[in-house]
Parts: C-alpha cells; sequence; structure tokens
C-alpha cells in the first residue's frame, strides 16, 4: 500500500470515526451539541478532501474508467487545482477536528470517552501535519509518528500489565468482570467466574501488545498482530461497550501498514 | 494550556494499568431509597450488542460519568460533580430518569466497591452531593450553551 493510499484510508477512518461520535452526542446539551456538531462539520469537509484525494490517486493510475472523471474535472477546474484543493481541504479539517478535541479536553475536564479521546487526538494531529505540506519527508515523518504512537499503545499497555502480580495472576482481569463498571450486562460478569480462562486471555493479551512492535519486521506477522489486536478491541466493546475504541484504532492501521515496510528497515539497521 | 496540551504532544498508553475500587452512583429522589444509576441490563439481545459497537450513546455517557465519579475518589472536584448533574439533567430531560413529582429534588452518592479479604464485594460511600431540585437541573440543562463553558 502506497503511504498516500494508507493516509487517505486513515483519514476516511477517522472522519467516519467522528461522524459516529457526533450523532451519539445529538440529544445533548445545547452547548455539547453545538461543539460535536462542528466536529462532524469538519469531518464532512475531510470526506469531501478524501474523495478529492482518491480520484487524483485514480487520475495518476491512468485506468480507462477515469476518462469521465477526467472530463468532469476539467469541466470544473484542473487536476492540479483538485490535487492541491483537496489536501488543503483535509489539512484545514484535520487542524479543526484537532482544535475542537482540545476543546473537548477543556469541555469535560479530561477525556470523554478516555484513551479512545486521545488516540483521536494523535491521528488528527499526524493528519493535519501530513497534508500540510508537499514535503515527502514530512509526510514520511507524520505517519512515523503514528506508527510509533500505535506500537506505544499496545507496548506500554502490555508493559503496565505484565510489571503487575495482580494482572500476572489473573486476578485483575476477573475484578474488572465482577465488579467494575465496564461490563455491559449482569450475565456478562459471570465471565468472573472462570479464572482459568481469564487467566490464559490475560496473559494472552498482555505477550501479544508488548511485543507488538516486533510484529513490524515482517508484512506476516504484522498482519496477524493487527488482525488479532482489532478482535481484541471488538472484543472490548462487545463485552465493555467501548466502541469509540474499535474504529479510532482500526483507523491508523492503514498508515501504520504502509509505514511499516520503512519501520521494519529502520529496525533492521 | 499545557496541562491539556501535553496528553496529545505525550499521550499515556497505561489501560488498566492497575484495578482499584470502582465506582458505581446511587441516585436518591428526595427521602426515598436509594437506586443505583443505570443498573446493568440482566443480559443484551444479540442485535443490540451489534448496534452499540456503531451507536452506543446511553454506555459512553455512562462510562463518562463514572470516569467523573473516579475522579471524587481522591478530593472533592467541582467540575466533576456539574458533569455529573448534567449528565443527570440529560437523563431528566430525556425520560431515561423518572422523578417521583416535578417537585422533586436529587441528590447522589458515589461508592467505592471493592473486593474484601473474604473475597466479598463491599461498598463504601465516598462523596454525597448536595440535593437540588429538578427545575435547577432543567435550568442547568438550559444554560449549558457554550462550546466551552
Amino acid at each position: 500500500m502506497s503511504l498516500s493510499l494508507g493516509l487517505l484510508l486513515s483519514q476516511m477512518g477517522l472522519a467516519l470515526a467522528i461522524l459516529g461520535q457526533a450523532l451519539e452526542h445529538r440529544q445533548a446539551s445545547s452547548g455539547e451539541r453545538r461543539l460535536f456538531g462542528l466536529r462532524a462539520l469538519a469531518a464532512a469537509l475531510l470526506m469531501l478532501g478524501i474523495i478529492a484525494g482518491l480520484a487524483c490517486q485514480a487520475l495518476a493510475q491512468g485506468d480507462a474508467a477515469t476518462t469521465h472523471l477526467l472530463a468532469l474535472i476539467h469541466l470544473v477546474g484542473s487536476e492540479q487545482a483538485l490535487a492541491t484543493g483537496g489536501q488543503a481541504l483535509r489539512a484545514l479539517a484535520c487542524w479543526a477536528i484537532l482544535l475542537l478535541g482540545i476543546l473537548s479536553l477543556k469541555r469535560f475536564g479530561g477525556p470523554y470517552c478516555g484513551g479512545s479521546d486521545l488516540m483521536t487526538l494523535q491521528l488528527s494531529l499526524t493528519m493535519a501535519l501530513a497534508d500540510s505540506t508537499t514535503s515527502p519527508a514530512w509526510r514520511l515523518g507524520a505517519a512515523g509518528f503514528l506508527c510509533i504512537q500505535l506500537c506505544l499503545s499496545y507496548w506500554q499497555s502490555g508493559w503496565v500489565k505484565l510489571i503487575n502480580p495482580d494482572w500476572r495472576n489473573g486476578r485483575a482481569l476477573r475484578e474488572v468482570f465482577a465488579f467494575t463498571h465496564y461490563p455491559v450486562s449482569t450475565v456478562t460478569r459471570r465471565w468472573a467466574e472462570h479464572p482459568k480462562l481469564l487467566w490464559v486471555m490475560g496473559w494472552l493479551i498482555m505477550l501479544v501488545e508488548f511485543f507488538f512492535p516486533l510484529s513490524l519486521y515482517y508484512p506476516a506477522s504484522l498482519y496477524a498482530a493487527l488482525t488479532f489486536m482489532g478482535l481484541f478491541h471488538l472484543a472490548n466493546a462487545w463485552l465493555f461497550g467501548l466502541n469509540r475504541f474499535v474504529w479510532i484504532w482500526l483507523a491508523t492501521y492503514p498508515t501504520v501498514i504502509a509505514f511499516a515496510p520503512i519501520m521494519a528497515e529502520f529496525m533492521r539497521r | 494550556m499545557l496541562r491539556l496540551l501535553l496528553p496529545i504532544l505525550f499521550p499515556s498508553w497505561r489501560f488498566f494499568n492497575s484495578i482499584g475500587p470502582s465506582p458505581r452512583l446511587m441516585l436518591q429522589f428526595d427521602a426515598g431509597p436509594w437506586a443505583e444509576y443505570c443498573p446493568k441490563p440482566a443480559r443484551l439481545a444479540l442485535a443490540e450488542r451489534l448496534a452499540r459497537l456503531f451507536y452506543n450513546p446511553h454506555g459512553n455517557r455512562v462510562l463518562f460519568v463514572h470516569s467523573c465519579a473516579v475522579r471524587l475518589f481522591d478530593e472533592p472536584d467541582a467540575r466533576a460533580v456539574e458533569a455529573i448533574f448534567l449528565a443527570l439533567a440529560q437523563d431528566l430531560n430525556h425520560g431515561a430518569l423518572l422523578p417521583p413529582s416535578p417537585q422533586a429534588s436529587l441528590r447522589w452518592q458515589v461508592e467505592q466497591l471493592q473486593w474484601d479479604e473474604q473475597g466479598k464485594i463491599t461498598a463504601s460511600p465516598i462523596y454525597t452531593s448536595q440535593a437540588r431540585s429538578l427545575a435547577q437541573l432543567m435550568q442547568l440543562w438550559q444554560d449549558d450553551r457554550r462550546l466551552c463553558p
């Protein structure tokens, strides 16, 4: 996957995640609705920029099917204008999402939805940086920063669990199911009655999280690790209702897949 | 501002690093019995679980309310208190919370849940709010018009 396509797909994931979040706040108080309404507007502008970016990619590949697209573009301007305008729109929208995300932190006295808000900020920052310049080095740097943040998000999360005896002996995960406010139903709480299963699950998660950065060495290991972690996020949404984490973490994956060969080369040296 | 920007540049990804006491929010209308805020359903239908993957406003708001309750574990936090009252005002406004009368007042209490040495779950009250009338809560809801109060 090319870096440009990876960035566009991550931006599409970001826009869809933001639109989904905005929908969830449509019955909130007036101030909260306005904040998330503005974020939705920025996400809609981002989608327009992404469509322009995908059209430019299709034209660059020179498919026969793009003849009509080319004619349409020439009606309103030029390919260059489409590329420049699309990039400017994406950069503007991502900076707006970032700024509104900071306002959201201020409004709620911290993240509204824990780590998913922090990853939304990371993603909007890196996507804004990537499209604020035409310099390939900047775009690579932004993608690399996101790749490192994703690796850190898993590695650090695995590390803090591995050094905690309650996680190593399985008690922590039993507590999560037994009495925290996370499980979505009382039936889900019954998982706490299966300590051996939770011990195995806990160790599996800790090890995959901790060793995740090493998966970047080979495409096969990266796809396997991303599939496992994607399913882990889905399980968290299924059991604990943490749905926002799924979409925002999945949105980072295309950029990481596109950047991984560079990271692997760097690691081999 | 620095406190706000730091998590963007250097976020902490220490998810579930330790499982401490968990919050439970209890509500009381007038001098009635305490009742748990948004108790968990016994089970969720498959379709509802699937729908919640894409659209979970209630679940995310409850998570936010509980994160505000956690902030009250260590010390009083006026913003967390107001955020909880605002969330309750939203529930009242949408009929998710049904008061016994239009003149009722509401207060809430944060309890700390944890396992004791015998492996039983115990609840200790940590913080009890002042009572507010429904009219005050509706006013709080209507006054919340700014992007960032």
